[in-house]
């Protein structure tokens, strides 16, 4: 038993502690710092100076004329906070973001639970073909996907339609998906979860191709049944896993931004605005960048704030090489 | 790490003839209701796929059709060679490549030796190293949107290709790191004290041991690398305005919100041409492909 208990074991490489104990002679090592500037030089340019420029721009009154001609705006202070936290509108597209991240995770990470499962279920005729296909959907990129879901709803020529008419509903024939948020936020919800699918199905099914098949086989002769043989052999080998491919998936949902914003042709209503597109349309559509830099801040401390179990989690692994 | 070990069956379940039997049947019927499921999942999965290429090989009078046809009735390439003479069409492929594989490799050089650092040394700072690389992920790319383009207009670098391809550096650098990581510590130290007991200096040991045990993960992670940066459209088209300077995907939303209505499909065989690129490149590394993206995060 002691195996199902750490089955997590067999993922890590033979332990080299006992020779991690010998310490190396004492002395300044300037090896580790060659190695790395050029790593953080292109993070200080890429992310830190953006960062930088954001967190000013928040305290103060941007509009196009100053982003152009490149002049300091005025300093408001927490003008552009105390804004945006009164704005009713922010509090919606805040609700909406963590409901729709909420219902992402749960949808993507059960089917792929399922579909997972399925693959070790099924014979290798079925399999080969699914494992391929994944490939594909991986490979599709994201705006070919959007607009591969947009042309499925088209009021007039879309397959959707025609589908749903055909099996004899009512209504369907010029319907437009998108006037009723919910239905629009169902289509972009599923054109989200068909693509992160691929990703996590393959990383569940690689952990779940780890778990020794006589351990289940064990498990199954000793009267479990096929939930206990997934909790007490399956579950606990593909741990791991899970946590990641959890973590990432909040970590992209709630970033959500093209699906929705080129879905809408770049125009979305007030009802399809989560954090991403609130903040973009706020800066670009009402050219108030300050604003658009303190919604900007706030949502970046949000994901951070969630995140600190897979940041510390991360952390820990990382510097225990 | 491979996916296609299930589905063998170790026999040790059953006792005589008679259990093997009647096992042997249930099992059989289980097996074919999971196969039926199996084959509804990749008939629905693969639909829009299907969808995609069946649109595209469609005169415009056959896809603008109220009753859709399920197999295109009069298949024609027309709408391909429609998307390589519709504007910027050939320049926005050239520039999608360009851009992808130059933040691309950049990335591998500079990405190796940070991963190096980070599993192999312990050095003050590390965690803030390690911290920054995973601050990355947090960022949504639309934050950076407004002060990059500030930045590339100060350094006259918004408008070109080389400007954009070091703007991709802020996500292909920390994933490229990161995901290295996992795999240079999976390598065993006792390689890189045996090499140096052998006489190799440092960064022999680096080039000749290390770089060489890295060649899968070199592989896998520019990769992800490269759909990432072939993905990319938000920054692109905020940065670069001029359209001979943008990418595939800037082609797509243009060709999709067109001002004369949709070509649905130019714009499908766009969308076909554009994810060959990154299918070819799935199945050519398909073995790898699962250890990829996690390898960074399991492994430690």
């Amino acid at each position: 038993m002691a195996a199902v208990m750490d089955p997590v074991g067999t993922l890590d490489p033979p332990p080299t502690r006992g020779r991690r104990g010998v310490k190396r002679r004492r002395r300044f090592e300037s090896t580790p710092y060659i190695l790395v500037i050029p790593t953080i030089l292109v993070i200080v340019l890429t992310l830190g100076i953006p960062l930088y420029k954001i967190v000013v721009l928040a305290f103060q009154h941007q509009t196009k004329r100053e982003l152009y001609t490149n002049k300091p705006g005025d300093w408001v202070g927490f003008q552009n906070f105390s804004d945006v936290l009164s704005d009713k509108d922010f509090w919606a597209s805040v609700e909406r973001t963590f409901l729709i991240t909420v219902l992402l995770v749960v949808f993507s990470m059960a089917f792929a639970l399922g579909l997972a499962l399925l693959l070790n279920q099924v014979s290798r005729w079925v399999r080969t073909p699914l494992m391929v296909l994944l490939l594909f959907v991986w490979a599709i990129p994201q705006i070919v996907a959007v607009e591969l879901f947009a042309w499925f709803t088209d009021p007039s020529f879309g397959v959707l339609n025609y589908v749903l008419t055909k099996l004899g509903f009512d209504g369907f024939k010029t319907h437009d998906w998108f006037v009723d948020p919910v239905q629009g936020w169902i289509v972009i919800m599923a054109l989200v979860i068909w693509q992160a699918l691929p990703f996590l199905t393959v990383t569940l099914a690689a952990g779940m191709s780890m778990v020794p098949k006589e351990l289940g086989e064990a498990a199954r002769m000793d009267g479990a049944n096929p939930f206990q043989v997934f909790r007490t052999v399956t579950y606990p080998t593909i741990k791991p896993l899970l946590v990641i491919a959890t973590s990432l998936s909040v970590i992209w949902d709630f970033q959500l931004f093209g699906q929705a914003y080129v879905m809408r042709q770049n125009k979305p209503e007030p009802s399809y605005q989560v954090l991403g597109i609130f903040s973009y349309t706020e800066a670009f559509g009402h050219s108030d960048y300050g604003l658009g830099a303190a919604i900007s801040i706030l949502t970046i401390l949000m994901m951070l704030g969630m995140m600190v179990f897979y940041v510390r989690q991360m952390l820990r692994i990382g510097d225990g090489d | 790490m491979t996916v296609g070990t299930g589905g063998r069956y170790t026999r040790i379940a059953t006792t005589g003839p008679a259990h093997r039997r009647a096992g042997a049947s249930r099992k059989r019927s289980k097996k074919a209701l999971w196969n039926t499921i199996g084959v509804l999942v990749f008939l629905i999965m693969g639909f829009p796929v299907y969808w995609m290429i069946n649109t595209a090989l469609k005169k415009q009078n056959e896809w603008q059709n109220y009753t859709p046809h399920f197999v295109p009735e009069h298949p024609t390439f027309q709408n391909f060679t429609g998307a390589f003479h519709a504007d910027n069409f050939a320049i926005s492929l050239w520039n999608s490549f360009v851009i992808t594989i130059g933040a691309v490799l950049v990335s591998l050089v500079i990405g190796f030796f940070g991963a190096l650092a980070i599993a192999r040394f312990h050095f003050g700072g590390k965690k803030v190293v390690i911290f920054t690389v995973l601050l990355v992920q947090m960022v949504p790319l639309v934050v950076l949107v407004i002060p990059v383009t500030q930045t590339m207009q100060d350094l006259k670098l918004n408008d070109t290709l080389l400007g954009i391809t070091i703007t991709y550096l802020v996500f292909t650098v920390p994933y490229t790191v990161w995901t290295l990581r996992g795999f240079i510590s999976n390598i065993p130290r006792e390689l890189d004290e045996a090499a140096m007991v052998d006489g190799c200096s440092r960064w022999q040991t680096f080039t000749r041991i290390i770089l060489p045990l890295t060649g899968p993960g070199l592989v896998a992670t520019s990769v992800y690398g490269f759909i990432q940066a072939w993905n990319e459209f938000i920054l692109i088209t905020t940065i670069n305005h001029d359209h001979r300077k943008q990418n595939m995907q800037a082609w797509l939303i243009d060709t999709a919100v067109g001002s004369r209505g949709t070509d649905w499909g130019v714009l499908m065989a766009g969308a076909t041409i554009t994810s060959v690129p990154v299918v070819i490149l799935f199945l050519a590394i398909q073995k790898n492909l699962a250890t990829g993206l996690t390898a960074g995060a399991v492994k430690g």
